[in-house]
């Protein structure tokens, strides 16, 4: 199904990331440079409000698991949770309704979401597919994940192009295996 | 230059909106001489406000206040949904004015013929054709065949079809002083240089020109008022600083689009008018459509990148007609519809999470989309009402639209429309090829619809209601049956024959 390997070298994707974040590029640099993403708990912690770093841990596995593209870093991820993080900081509501429902989501995969196998964490999605907390982290996910200008060229999306003329000198009508 | 008339001058003509039908209708009655004043619930952006991101305009454009029941989408903006569409100019067939004669009585569908046909509507096509400089109309070129169409157009000839370029309301050359289209790809996000055919920097500036016409931005009209004799005498709205006013008229045209035109008469009941104004047939609110529609998805082993250029490049006619045989009554558009990658992935997910979702979004750039625009049957239960638990920030009840079901007719041919499709991008090699459900309706018809017979429907002919002589209906509100092209050409050709009416009767001192 996917057309286009991965082909970023770290750094690059990495440098562009920092420029696209900018305040919380930092951070997101120790996060992200972190092998094993257990690492940095310090740095996340301080760059949340509402959501402690094992909470995180999970709606990351879980932000990745609603939209798996396996040619995306982590990064693009934590933007979703940091983005959540931002909104619940502003709503009592919405902040007990994600922690409740990460618990519910840990207690459907045996205690430790973050921890368990991609079909794992799958099958106790689905367990709690039906519920508000599960809508949010979908609707809020599909709009902070993809609305998130870094992640556009990644799929081929060229963004505002009216500075730059529009496209009636850059490839419009380029596709040529239509022809004949 | 502007004109600024007093709120006790009872000799204006108050029109209720700025899109595609108070836009309209305004200027061709400045034109003419007559005073208008505006009441545009809207901001009055500049093209400086319009940015090529989807998220941020569908911000600045949408028509936010509360609302319940189905999701539907209107802008509340000066150019209303002309900012936003994305310029199909497509005229009716003439069967399309003659639903119940030519389909016959179909069970649980309102059908009703128009009062008029197409040959009354001809001469106005013509005219909003010229206006709007419609591609393959009037000498105009069609635009230049972009990448999603040449794909599509690949993949039909395949199977026997064909799509042509346009009819499209965004210029193919440098005309009625806008540059020609750039390829610019975000033409429903409001098009940043003005190609794409818009009330905002067309209708309301020539408006202007006239010196005879008052536009008040971020005015919200809560009622119309009238006189014992029920005779319409002016409006009551809000202003830009929540103030109440009332403006004096000669004349009220509402143009407030499908929803909020029927919520305005039914604000607007009173001892004379006890189940709203114009409403003595019961019909106010009722037979609301859209189009039966869907989105199908189709992604190929090469690169399309089909957001560069317009949004809608071209359509398929063919199945646009009547033939029973297919096992439906009335006829579908194939229009092809590609978007940003926000709003794609917002479209393709609907509920939806996983591979089955991401692996869609991963082919953006090897992916063309098409949408199905066809017939919607009128039916009594798709209505708008009050709903009288929730109010607006003006204290009024806000609307409701009756969720309704699509009409078995809908699905059958959207069914046959679905097929047609994957015998096309099957032609075509495509690799995967899925179908979802559509956007909120931004296509809103009837509600307030034109009937030979007051008993049936709200307004005559000319969009003049039924009941009262000095109140008009000036939008797509008015239409009897949706047909199953884009509304918004005919908006205007209904309007520019509205105006030539308004001017008559006012000369001849009818109203």
């Amino acid at each position: 199904m996917i057309t286009e390997k991965p082909t970023a070298i770290p750094q690059l994707t990495r440098r562009t990331f920092i420029k696209a974040m900018g305040a919380t590029g930092v951070t997101v640099y120790v996060l992200w440079s972190s092998p094993a993403w257990l690492g940095p708990r310090i740095a996340l912690a301080a760059n949340l409000s509402t959501l402690n770093a094992t909470q995180a841990k999970e709606m990351l596995a879980m932000a990745r698991q609603l939209f798996p593209h396996d040619k995306l870093g982590d990064e693009y991820y934590w933007v979703v949770v940091e983005s959540i993080d931002k909104e619940m900081a502003g709503s009592p509501e919405l902040t007990a309704r994600i922690h409740d429902g990460l618990a519910q989501l840990n207690q459907a995969a045996g205690g430790d979401f973050a921890g368990a196998s991609a079909n794992q964490q799958i099958a106790a999605m689905k367990k709690v597919e039906s519920t508000p907390f599960f809508s949010d982290m979908l609707n809020k996910t599909q709009f902070y994940f993809y609305n998130n200008k870094a992640v556009w060229s990644k799929f081929g999306y060229e963004g505002s192009a009216w500075e730059k003329g529009g496209y009636i000198n850059r490839g419009f009508n380029d596709v040529t295996w239509t022809d004949g | 230059m502007a004109a600024k008339y007093e709120l006790n001058d009872a000799s204006v003509i108050v029109v209720v909106g700025s899109g595609a039908g108070g836009g309209t209708l305004s200027n061709e009655l400045c034109q003419k001489g007559h005073k208008v004043v505006c009441l545009e619930a809207g901001n009055f952006l500049t093209l400086d406000d319009v940015v090529n991101d989807e998220f941020t305009m569908w911000g600045k454009l949408t028509w936010q206040d509360p609302r319940t029941g189905q999701p539907i989408w209107i802008v509340k903006a000066v150019g209303g949904s002309t900012m936003h569409w994305a310029g199909y100019s497509i005229r009716f067939n003439d069967y399309e004015f003659k639903p119940r004669t030519t389909y016959g009585a179909l069970s649980g569908a309102n059908l009703l013929d128009w009062p008029i046909g197409l040959k009354d509507l001809e001469p106005y096509y013509d005219k909003a054709e010229s206006k709007m400089g419609v591609t393959g109309t009037n000498g105009l070129p069609r635009q230049p065949e972009t990448n999603a169409f040449k794909v599509v157009n690949y993949c039909a000839k395949r199977a026997g079809y064909s799509f042509e370029m346009g009819p499209s309301a965004i210029n193919s050359v440098v005309r009625d002083g806008r540059p020609s289209c750039q390829m610019i790809g975000f033409c429903t996000s409001g098009c940043k240089i003005g190609a794409k055919w818009s009330t905002m920097y067309t209708e309301i500036p020539r408006a202007m020109e006239t010196g005879n016409f008052e536009l008040r931005p971020n005015s919200m009209v809560l009622q119309i008022q009238h006189d014992a004799k029920g005779k319409v005498t002016g409006v009551l709205y809000a202003d830009k600083d929540g103030k109440h006013q009332v403006q004096k008229a000669r004349i009220v045209c509402v143009a407030g689009n499908s929803i909020e035109s029927p919520r305005l008469l039914l604000n607007s009941a009173s001892s004379l008018f006890p189940d709203g104004m114009a409403n003595s047939s019961g019909q106010v609110g009722r037979n609301y459509m859209r189009h039966a529609s869907q989105h199908m998805y189709a992604t190929f082993d090469k690169p399309v990148h089909a957001h560069r250029g317009i949004h809608a490049p071209g359509i398929m006619r063919s199945e646009a007609r009547f033939d029973p045989s297919r096992g439906f009554a009335g006829g579908y558009y194939l229009q092809i519809f590609d978007v940003g990658l926000p709003f794609t992935a917002l479209s393709v997910v609907p509920g939806g999470w996983g591979r089955s979702v991401s692996g869609l979004v991963d082919q953006y750039d090897h992916m063309v989309a098409v949408w199905t625009c066809a017939e919607d049957l009128p039916q009594s239960a798709a209505r708008v009402t009050l709903d009288k638990s929730m109010k607006d920030q003006y204290g009024l009840p806000v609307p409701n639209i009756a969720p309704v079901n699509d009409h078995p007719n809908d699905t059958a041919l959207l069914k046959h429309a679905r097929g047609t499709l994957e015998s096309i991008f099957q032609a075509g090699n495509a690799r995967d090829v899925v179908w979802r459900p559509p956007f909120p309706n931004s296509h809103n018809m009837g509600t307030l619809r034109m009937s030979a017979k007051p008993a049936d429907g709200v307004c005559n002919g000319w969009g003049q209601t039924h009941d009262v002589k000095n109140l008009f209906i000036s939008d797509g509100s008015q239409f009897t049956s949706s047909a199953a092209c884009n509304p918004t050409l005919t908006i205007v050709a209904l309007e520019i024959r509205q105006a030539d009416y308004i001017h008559n009767q006012m000369s001849t001192g009818t109203i």
